[in-house]
C-alpha cells in the first residue's frame, strides 16, 4: 500500500519540477543529403551520433562497444549507443517527467504501448523523412501493416515478429513437448500414450516397473512445468495442453472460443486428475518453485516431463543428458485428440515479443531511424547475428554459417560467448524468423535439438489472436486479472478432486465466477481485437 | 520576562539544527507526494500527468468497493493480521523476558543472535526454503513421517485452509527475536534497586517478573501495542507473494498482493492509490481507537 503510493509520489516529484514540456509535435529538421527509397540512409550519411536506448528489462546488462558485433554495428552507421536498462517504475517516472532517452524498448503487452502516439515519433514519418529504405526494403510488409495503428501511423517496430510468408519458409519452432526418458521409455516397451488409456497405462507401467532416479528414490511418472513464475501460468493447464489435443482457439465464424469448458480438454483435464488420484503424478506439482524442478529434471526423476517451455529448460535437461547420454529425455507424441483434432503448437506470432520506439525528446531522430533501419534490414540482422563475412562467418550453400570455434564457444558458454562476442545479443529489433531459417536446429543446444525439431511439424501461426490483451479497457484488465487468478484455483481444485464430479462441480463455479465478474464484456472486447487483427492481416 | 521567538530559537540551536533536516525530509518525501493522491479519483496516466488526466469522482473506489472479492480479501489481511497480534505480539514479550532472565554470557549472547537471524533473511530466499520444508516430501514431513505422526504427508500449501496459519507462523518466527530488542532495552533500563529489594523481600522470579519487569516496559508495550493495531491492514506483502501458489489464492490473497495484481501490474496507478487511501484511513481509525483503548483501560497512551 504505501509503496504504491510512494510510486506516485515519485511520479508527482518527477512530474511537477520536470514541467510538461512534452506536447506538441517534434520538429524534424531536413536531412542534408538526398535520401532514396532503394538505399538504406546510413550508406550515405557518415555523421557519427551517441544515443542513449532504453531497454526496460533489467535484466539486460550488455554494454555497447564492448564485443565483436557492436563494433561492426557503429562502424557501419556511425551510432554509438549507450543502453539503459530498469523496470516499469524507472519508465513510468522517466514517461511522467518527459524526460526520455532516445531509443525505448518496451514489451509487447506494455499497458503504456496504447499510449505510444504520447511519447514516440511515427516511425513512417521519420523514414519518409530520412530513410524510406525502412519502409521499401528493410521492414517486412506484413509486420508494418499490423503494426499501423487507427491514425494510419506505425509507433513502434517489434523484434522477433513472425509473418505467415516466414512461417511458409519454415524454420518456425514451437517450444512445448512431452518429453520421456529414453531409457524407461524403452524398457516399457515405447507405449502410445497418446490416448487418454494409454497415457494412464504407460504411467502405470513405469511406476510398475520401479526405477529408482539418481538419488535412488523411486522415479515418478508424470511431472509437468511449475505453476508459478514459469512461462505458462498453472503448469500446462492454460494452453499447452489444449494446443497439444488441438483445441481450436477460435469459433467456427472466427469469433474467440472458449478453450477451457471444451469436451476434449475437459475429458483430457479428468485424466489428469485420474494420473494424480493414483499417485501416478508429483505431488508437490502445484507449489513446486523452479529449483525443486530442476532439482528433480537434474536426477532423472521424471518418467515423463510436459513442458509448457522447452528453451526453460536448457540447462536441467543439457546437465541431464550429459551425465547421462543414454537416459535423455525425448520428445514424443503426447496428450492428443479423442475427436481427431490436429496438435496445433503457437510459434512466435506477429505482435513479437518487445517494441521499440524512438523518443520524441531524441537527441538525433534522423540517426536513430538509420540505426533502426539497420538493424531491422536483412545485412543488420546478419551483422548482428554473425558478424563480418570472412571474419567470424562464410556462406555456405547461401546461408552464413558461424565459424566452428566460435559455434562450440557459443553452444558451450552462453554467457562468455554473449559477452566477448555478443552477436544475437542486440537483438532488440532481431528478425529471428531470418535468423532460425539461417541457422537451423544449431541454433540450439544439443540437449533439445531433438524436441525442437519435434516441434516443426506441428507449429501453426495464430496470428488472429496477436495482442489479445494489450488494448483491453482497464475495466476488462482488471477483471480478466481476476477470472484468471480464479482459474488458478480452479486448476489446483480439480487437480486435487476426488472424482468427477468435484471436477464438474468446480467447473461450474469457474463459468459462475467469470460470469459475475464481466466475462461477456472481456469476450466483446476481444472479438473486437480478433476482428481488427484479421482486417491487417488480410 | 517573555522571551522572543528569536531569542527562544537562538537559545536552542542546536536542537533546532539537528531537528531540522528530518523534517526538511519528512515534507519532501511524505507531505509534498501525498499531492498524488488526486490520482486516485482521475483516469490517471503518467504520460497525461496530473494537471490533464480526467476526472472520475469515486469510480475507482466504487470498483473495489463493489468488487466481491475484496471483501473475501479484506477478510484474509485481518485474519493473518490479528493471528500475528494475538500470537507474535504476547510471544515477543514472553520471549524479551526469558533472554532478560539469562545470566548473562555465551549462552545468552548465542540465543539472542541465533533469534535475530531469520529476521536478516529476505522473503523471497526464505519463502523458497519453506516451499521446499513443507513440501510432500520436505523436512516437516519428513520428520514428521519418521516419527510416526502421521502416515500421509499433510498438504501444508495446497490446503487453502492452512494458508493463514502458515504465513502467520512463518511470520512469527522471522520476526519474533527481533521484536524482543525494544523490551530488551526497556528492561535494561529498570532501576537494579528495585529487584534487590524484592529479593530481600522474598519474592520469588515469577513475582518479581509481575510486578517489577512488566510493569517496567508498560510503556513500551501500549506504544508497541498502538502502533501494532494501526497497521492490521498493512500486510506483508513479500511474504504473500513468495508463499502464495494457486491453490491457496483463496485465502492468501491480501490487500497489498490485490493492489498488485489489480493496479499495478496493470499500470492502473488510480486503482491502487483509491485502494491505498481506503486501508490509510481505516488504520487511521484503528490507530486512533487503539490509543483511546488503552489511554482508558491502561491510563497511559501515545499521544
Amino acid at each position: 500500500m504505501r509503496k504504491s503510493i510512494a510510486v506516485i509520489s515519485s511520479l508527482a516529484i518527477a512530474l511537477s519540477v520536470a514541467g510538461c514540456a512534452k506536447k506538441g509535435d517534434v520538429n524534424l529538421p531536413d536531412p542534408t543529403f538526398t535520401v532514396d527509397k532503394a538505399t538504406p540512409s546510413w550508406k550515405v550519411d557518415k555523421e557519427k551520433a551517441n544515443l542513449s536506448w532504453y531497454i526496460n528489462f533489467d535484466w539486460f546488462a550488455q554494454t555497447w562497444g564492448n564485443d565483436v558485433a557492436s563494433k561492426y554495428i557503429t562502424e557501419d552507421t556511425g551510432v554509438s549507443i549507450t543502453y539503459q536498462n530498469g523496470t516499469d517504475d524507472k519508465l513510468n517516472t522517466m514517461l511522467a517527467s518527459g524526460d526520455l532517452p532516445d531509443i525505448i524498448t518496451i514489451d509487447g503487452s506494455s499497458p503504456l504501448i496504447k499510449e505510444a502516439d504520447k511519447f514516440a515519433i511515427p516511425l513512417d514519418e521519420l523514414a519518409k523523412k530520412y530513410d524510406p529504405y525502412f519502409l521499401e526494403g528493410a521492414a517486412k510488409p506484413e509486420t508494418l501493416k499490423y503494426f499501423t495503428r487507427d491514425d494510419g501511423h506505425i509507433y513502434g517496430y517489434p523484434n522477433f515478429s513472425n509473418t505467415k510468408a516466414d512461417y511458409e519458409k519454415g524454420g518456425i519452432y514451437g517450444n512445448q513437448a512431452f518429453m520421456v526418458r529414453k531409457d524407461i521409455y524403452e524398457k516399457i516397451g515405447k507405449p502410445d500414450m497418446t490416448t487418454p488409456e494409454g497415457f494412464l497405462s504407460a504411467l502405470e507401467a513405469v511406476r510398475k516397473l520401479n526405477a529408482k532416479d539418481e538419488l535412488g528414490k523411486p522415479v515418478i511418472p508424470l511431472g509437468i512445468s511449475i505453476f508459478n513464475g514459469g512461462s505458462e501460468p498453472n503448469g500446462v493447464f492454460n494452453r499447452t495442453l489444449a494446443d497439444f489435443i488441438g483445441v481450436p482457439v477460435l469459433t467456427d465464424d472466427g469469433k474467440y472460443y472458449d478453450r477451457y469448458t471444451d469436451p476434449d480438454f475437459q475429458k483430457w483435464l479428468k485424466t489428469f486428475v485420474k494420473a494424480r488420484q493414483d499417485g501416478l503424478t508429483d505431488k508437490d506439482m502445484i507449489t513446486m518453485t523452479k529449483d525443486d524442478k530442476d532439482a528433480r529434471l537434474t536426477n532423472g526423476s521424471y518418467f515423463a516431463y510436459f513442458a509448457s517451455d522447452v528453451n526453460g529448460e536448457t540447462d536441467a535437461l543439457s546437465l541431464w543428458a550429459n551425465e547421462h547420454p543414454d537416459k535423455v529425455y525425448i520428445a514424443v507424441n503426447g496428450p492428443s485428440s479423442t475427436v481427431g483434432r490436429k496438435t496445433a503448437l503457437p510459434g512466435t506470432s506477429i505482435e513479437g515479443w518487445t517494441q521499440t520506439f524512438i523518443s520524441k525528446t531524441c537527441k538525433n531522430p534522423r540517426k536513430a531511424m538509420e540505426l533502426v533501419t539497420y538493424l531491422v534490414s536483412e545485412y543488420g540482422n546478419n551483422v548482428m547475428d554473425f558478424g563480418r563475412e570472412g571474419e567470424p562467418y562464410t556462406i555456405v550453400d547461401g546461408k552464413p554459417v558461424l565459424n566452428k570455434d566460435l559455434l562450440e564457444f557459443k553452444q558451450t558458454d552462453p554467457a562468455g560467448f554473449e559477452k566477448k562476442i555478443g552477436l544475437t545479443t542486440h537483438l532488440w529489433l532481431q528478425d529471428s524468423a531470418l535468423l532460425s531459417r539461417q541457422m537451423g536446429l544449431s541454433q540450439f543446444p544439443k540437449a533439445l535439438q531433438q524436441a525442437k525439431q519435434w516441434t516443426v511439424q506441428y507449429v501453426v501461426p495464430q496470428f488472429e489472436l496477436a495482442g489479445l490483451n494489450v488494448y483491453l479497457s482497464k475495466e476488462s484488465a482488471r477483471n480478466l486479472e481476476k477470472i484468471n487468478q480464479n482459474w488458478s484455483q480452479t486448476v489446483a481444485k480439480i487437480l486435487n478432486a476426488k472424482s468427477d464430479a468435484e471436477v464438474d462441480q468446480a467447473m461450474d463455479a469457474f463459468v459462475k465466477y467469470r460470469q459475475n465478474n464481466g466475462y461477456d464484456k472481456l469476450v466483446e472486447e476481444w472479438n473486437k481485437q480478433i476482428e481488427a487483427n484479421k482486417k491487417k492481416l488480410q | 520576562m517573555k522571551r522572543t521567538f528569536k531569542e527562544k530559537w537562538m537559545s536552542q540551536w542546536q536542537l533546532q539544527v539537528m531537528v531540522w533536516p528530518s523534517i526538511i525530509l519528512l515534507i519532501v518525501f511524505s507531505f509534498i507526494p501525498m499531492f498524488g493522491l488526486i490520482t486516485a479519483f482521475q483516469d490517471y496516466s503518467p504520460l497525461t500527468g496530473f494537471f490533464a488526466s480526467e476526472f472520475v469522482g469515486l469510480d475507482n473506489f466504487k470498483a473495489f468497493l463493489g468488487d466481491s472479492d475484496f471483501y473475501n480479501v479484506l477478510t484474509n489481511t485481518l485474519a493473518i493480521s490479528l493471528l500475528k497480534l494475538l500470537i507474535g505480539f504476547p510471544l515477543e514479550i514472553v520471549l524479551a523476558i526469558l533472554i532478560n532472565e539469562l545470566r548473562a554470557g555465551p549462552f545468552k549472547r548465542v540465543t539472542q543472535t541465533i533469534s535475530y537471524l531469520p529476521h536478516f533473511l529476505s522473503w523471497v530466499i526464505l519463502g523458497g526454503m519453506i516451499i521446499s520444508w513443507l513440501s510432500s516430501s520436505g523436512l516437516v514431513n519428513s520428520l514428521l513421517m519418521s516419527l510416526h505422526l502421521i502416515q500421509e504427508p499433510l498438504p501444508f500449501l495446497t490446503n487453502p485452509n492452512a494458508y493463514w496459519w502458515v504465513a502467520t507462523l512463518t511470520d512469527i518466527w522471522k520476526e519474533v527475536g527481533w521484536g524482543t530488542i525494544l523490551y530488551l532495552a526497556a528492561m535494561a533500563g529498570i532501576d537494579p534497586s528495585l529487584y534487590e529489594a524484592a529479593k530481600v523481600d522474598g519474592a520469588r522470579k515469577l513475582k518479581r517478573i509481575w510486578h517489577i519487569t512488566l510493569p517496567g516496559i508498560s510503556q513500551i508495550i501500549v506504544l508497541m501495542f498502538v502502533l501494532r493495531v494501526g497497521s492490521v491492514l498493512g500486510s506483508n506483502l513479500e511474504q504473500a507473494l513468495v508463499l502464495q501458489s494457486s491453490s491457496n489464492i483463496q485465502r492468501s490473497e491480501v490487500i497489498d498482493l490485490y493492489v498488485y495484481h489489480l493496479g499495478l501490474t496493470q499500470g492502473d496507478f488510480s486503482f491502487a492509490t483509491a485502494v491505498g487511501i481506503f486501508s490509510s484511513v481505516v488504520s487511521v481509525i484503528l490507530l486512533l481507537l487503539a490509543n483511546v483503548l488503552t489511554k482508558r483501560i491502561h491510563n497511559s497512551s501515545i499521544f
